[in-house]
Order: C-alpha cells, then structure tokens, then sequence
C-alpha cells in the first residue's frame, strides 16, 4: 500500500442516477456468473445432459428423414414395412421429449442442487446477507434473484435441450408440420420443464436456507431426495399402497409428465390429482420455510 | 438540532438471550462512536439500525424512517458489517459494482461509483483481482469502499478498523473524518478506544444491552463523581503545594511520591481544579514543571462505567 499525505478531498457523486427497478435480475445474473467461475463440475455435469440430448435430436432427425424418404427409397421392396418399423422404434418427437426429460431429471436435479446449494447457505456463513438487506432489497427480491440464478442452469439442462429438440423437429419436419400440428407440444415442454426445474429450485433453496454450508446443503438434498424415494418405496411394498409412491418426486413428475404429454397410465392407482397435490404440497412446505428462513437470515448471521 | 436516530424502549431478545434491553437514545448528526464490550448489543443495535431486524419492544426512527424493510430509508444508508461479507470469486471491483446495482443503480453509474469509493481507499491497483487473494484488511477496505460508494446520508460501521494496519487505519480514519466533514453523518462502533476518542468526542456507551452513557467523553466523565480525577503534577516545591491544595473543598487527596517528587492529586471538580490552580501555583512559588490528567480519556471513562 502506498502512503500518502492524506490530502485527498472525499467528492460526493453528482450526477443523475438512473433506476434500474428489476434488483433480483442483478441478484439472479450475478448468482449464474458465480456457477461459470469453474469450469471442471460443469463439464462432468452437463456431459450427460449435452449426450442425451445429441441422441434425442438425432432420433428425431433420423424419423423426419426416414419419413421424408430422403434417406431410403420407399417405394423399393419391403423398404416402407423397415421404415416404419424404424419410425416406430425411434418414436415421434414428443416421445423422445419426454423420455429425455425422464432421463434427465436426475441430472438436472443435480445440476440445479450443485448451483443453488450454497446460494442462500454460503450467504449467512459469509454475512452477505447483511449487505443485500440494507440496501433497497426486499426479502422477495433476495430470494426470487437466489432462485433465478439456481433456475437458470435448471433451465440450461432441462427446458434448452428439449427446445433444441423441438427446433431440430420444426426444420427437419416435411412442410414444417411439427410447428403446424404440433405446436402445443412446445408450449407443454416448456410448462413441464419449467415446473421440474422450479420444484427443484424451491427444494434446493430451501435446504439450502436451512444449514450453514454448500457441502451440507448438497448432502442435505441428495439425503431429503434418496431417503424420501426409499421410504416411498419400502412403505408402497409393506402395505402394498400406491399413494406413498407420492412421497417419491421423481415418480410425481414421471406422472405429471404422462398426462401432460398425453401418456397417462390407465392402471396407475395414484390419479393426477393426487400428484399435483402432493407437489403443491411440497411447494407450500418448501416456501413457507424459506420466508421463515429469509426472515430470520440476519439472527443467525 | 434534529436527531438522526432516535430509540425509545428498544429492546430486541434472542428467544431467552437479551440482545438490547429498554435503549432511550438520541444521536444527533455528525460522528458518532458506539463503543461497549463484547456482547453488549452494539452489533445488535447497528442491525436494527439498518433495518436487518425488527425490534421486539420498543420504538426506533433512523433519519425520520422506522428502519425495517423500508427502501426509502435503505438509499440514504451504508453499512459496513462485522462479517467478512465478500464474495471470493468476484473482483474488488465487481463486488463493490454489484453492491452499487442492488442499491438500484445502473450499470455504468454503479461501476463509476464503485471504482471511485475503491480508489478512495487505495485500493486501485487491487480492484481488478478477485477478493480470494486479499489481506484481511484489503476486504475491510472493500467492504468500506461499498459502504459510502453511493455517497449515503448516513453510514453505519461495525468495528471498521479490525484488521487493518497502521498506515491503513490512519487512511480510513482521515477518511471517516472527511466523510464527516462533508456532511455524512456516522455511527462507528470499536474496540480501539483511542481511536474512536481521536475522530469523535461523541460516545454512545451500550453494556449489557443497556444505555451506560452517552454524550461527550469530557461530559461523562465530569458526570462519574464516584470517580474522582486524578491529575499528576510535577513541580519544584511539591510539599507546598500539596499543603494549599489540599485546602481547597473540591480536591480529594493529594500523594506525594518521595523518590520523583511526582505528586497524585485527586479532585472532584477538574473544572474548579484548573481554575484554581495558577493563583495557587503562583502564591506558593512551587514552580509546575509538568501537569497530565491520566484519566479523562474514553479508555478511563469505559474502564470506570464498565468495570
């Protein structure tokens, strides 16, 4: 450090602020910038979601093709019976949505829990929160700002790759028939995904508000997830009920995803009634704790 | 002149713990040092100050606002906590820049400022390197720089100077007193008395979560009549004027020392004391070399207060 004389003359800001009113955007980008600081846990954990959705997009890219007969001549002999035996095996692009997004949902999880654990938890180890409450920032900003920038690699793992999907249909779809016909499937991507991704979110932040630390926070919900399927299927098999298969989110959400897409089970004992009030069970629990815990961050601190 | 803080009643528990209990205070505008031992509810007090809390009992105004969750009062306050507060990946800049962007600035208006309030504290040449590699007292400068960046009415600092050496301490004291200067008003809590006592003579005492004293160190201490003030003189004829002091009603005791020839005085009334001394002095001829009063400073008066 340098000594000076201290002669320098402290010189108020005089210009004219602008408002920028939308404060957790700036909490939101600021908590994604942080995820891309390292770069080693995004290539191991976005590997898997990068591989499955090159299949997804090939499989569909493959159908339209085959469909179109660029690829094989289907009025040669015995050419049409192969094509749509492939067709069928490859399924139709809603089919591969919702087997990637099936697939993915484990990865996703992770993906959003490894981003958002420390988001509120690290903040009260480090007191960042006093900083962020004495300024013109409202509980809820903190924490829609927190859950936007945990969202946001939800969103890059779930919602972008089945979009990715959806834009490899619309080009490579005879007559772009997929966004003629099918346009409502994208918009039901969209509300699935964003529904898997901001459960997700909520469950991470809330953990994540309950303890001191990232490395608990991502022990805490790997436990909450892992302890909440076991005991939904030990206590399914025990009494031989469906309806604790409730407990297990990802069952919920493999449910929610058949009725949305049009794929629901007929011999499922558990309705889509009782799913979406499991989930917006877990959604009301997961926000009355962090209002609890948002608003109590600074005692702590 | 106006208070910019007034607490009436204010009390705040930790379930069973009592953080603050019944505070009536006034503070006026200026420099002001919060000064109290460990858990005495300084810091309690600053985080209801900025509104990070409710207060369980009780009244509390800050600059005419009631501080919780009121973002009218937020754009007029800085606050500089205890706690490290920094965030390691992101540069001195960028923190400083993000802190100017939640108190609903621009970008470029938030990064101007931010690089300025950086600059103040002589941190120019660290700003560009992420907060991970900085000493403790670069953080607590980082942590200053976004406290006054957005030039705020009103900046509320809890134990600023920890950490920081010497030459980075006189800077951030020359700096507070120029903030004061220029018409900010500042409520500083410390340990380093002396410190405290060289930027402001203004004290709000808190111990046990209770108001001790609050005013002008001189003020309190006059007030501490348990406690008389002891002044050290030395002189060429210390016997004589031990003999006339000890006439006068206001003085306690009077000790001389054989081997120095110091001699302890102890009166009740220093005000008196000085005003009687140079006609005593000068009718006993006893020739004052050397006059210090050992116990007027805030370290004394905490000493006596707190025990």
């Amino acid at each position: 450090m340098r000594a000076s004389t201290h002669t320098e003359i402290y010189r108020p800001f005089t210009g004219t602020l602008r408002e920028h009113p939308r404060r957790w955007v700036t909490i939101g980008v600021s908590s994604a910038k942080q995820g891309f600081k390292r770069k080693l846990p995004a290539l191991l954990l976005f590997t898997p979601v990068a591989i499955g959705c090159v299949i997804a997009c090939f499989r569909v890219y493959f159908r339209f093709q085959l469909l179109s007969g660029d690829l094989v001549n289907i009025n040669s002999p015995g050419a049409a019976g192969i094509t749509l035996m492939v067709t069928e095996t490859l399924g139709d692009v809603v089919s591969n949505i919702f087997t990637y997004t099936q697939g993915m949902a484990f990865f996703s999880l992770m993906i959003v829990a490894w981003y958002g654990a420390g988001l509120i938890a690290e903040d009260r180890r480090l007191g960042a929160n006093l900083l962020y409450f004495s300024r013109p920032i409202s509980r809820l900003d903190y924490l829609l700002g927190k859950g936007a920038g945990a969202a946001f690699f939800g969103f890059l793992a779930l919602t972008l790759p089945c979009l990715l999907v959806c834009s490899v249909a619309t080009f490579t779809s005879p007559e772009w028939s997929f966004i003629v016909e099918e346009w409502a499937s994208i918009l039901k991507v969209i509300l699935f995904s964003s529904i898997w991704v901001g459960t997700v979110t909520v469950l991470v932040l809330t953990i994540s508000s309950l303890v001191g630390r990232k490395s608990h926070a991502l022990i805490g919900i790997i436990g909450a997830i892992v302890l909440s399927s076991g005991v939904s299927t030990v206590l399914a098999h025990l009494f031989n009920e469906n309806s604790f298969s409730l407990l297990n989110l990802f069952q919920n959400f493999e449910r929610l995803g058949e009725w949305m897409f049009d794929r629901w089970n007929p011999d499922r004992k558990v309705t889509i009634t009782q799913t979406a009030a499991a989930l917006g069970g877990l959604w009301t629990l997961c926000l009355f704790i962090l209002a609890v815990r948002v608003r109590k961050m600074e005692v702590v601190a | 002149m106006k208070p910019i803080i007034k607490a009436t009643g204010l009390g705040r528990w930790y379930g069973e713990v009592i953080g603050l209990n019944d505070l009536n205070v006034e503070i006026l505008p200026g420099i002001t040092g919060l000064v109290g031992p460990n858990g005495a509810g300084k810091s309690t007090f600053m985080k209801l100050l900025v509104g990070e809390m409710r207060p369980s009992s009780g009244s509390l105004e800050v600059l005419g606002h009631t501080p919780f969750a009121n973002q009218e009062l937020y754009r007029q306050l800085g606050f500089c906590p205890q706690q490290d507060a920094l965030y390691d990946h992101m540069t001195g800049l960028q923190f400083v820049t993000h802190c100017m962007r939640l108190a609903n600035l621009n970008h470029t208006d938030a990064k101007a400022m931010a690089t300025r309030a950086l600059q103040r504290v002589h941190l120019e040449n660290a700003m560009n390197r992420p907060v991970s590699g900085y000493s403790k007292g670069m953080r607590q400068r980082t942590k200053l720089a976004q406290a006054f960046a957005h030039t705020p009415k009103l900046i509320i600092a809890d134990e600023p100077l920890t950490g920081l050496d010497p030459v980075a301490r006189h800077q951030v004291l020359d700096l507070y007193r120029e903030l004061g200067d220029s018409g900010t008003s500042l409520i500083i809590s410390s340990h380093v008395l002396h410190e405290v006592q060289s930027l402001t003579p203004r004290i709000v005492l808190i111990h046990r979560g209770r108001l001790l004293a609050q005013g002008p160190v001189e003020d309190v201490r006059q007030l501490l009549s348990r406690h008389p003030r002891k002044v050290h003189l030395r002189a060429r004829e210390p016997r004589a004027l031990a003999r006339a002091l000890l006439e006068l009603p206001h003085v306690h005791s009077a000790t001389l020392e054989e081997a120095t020839g110091d001699l302890h005085i102890e009166t009740r009334d220093i005000r008196a004391f000085h005003s009687d001394l140079p006609a005593l002095a000068s009718r006993t001829r006893s020739g004052i070399e050397s006059l210090e009063s050992s116990d007027a400073s805030l370290d004394a008066v905490f000493d006596y207060l707190v025990g």
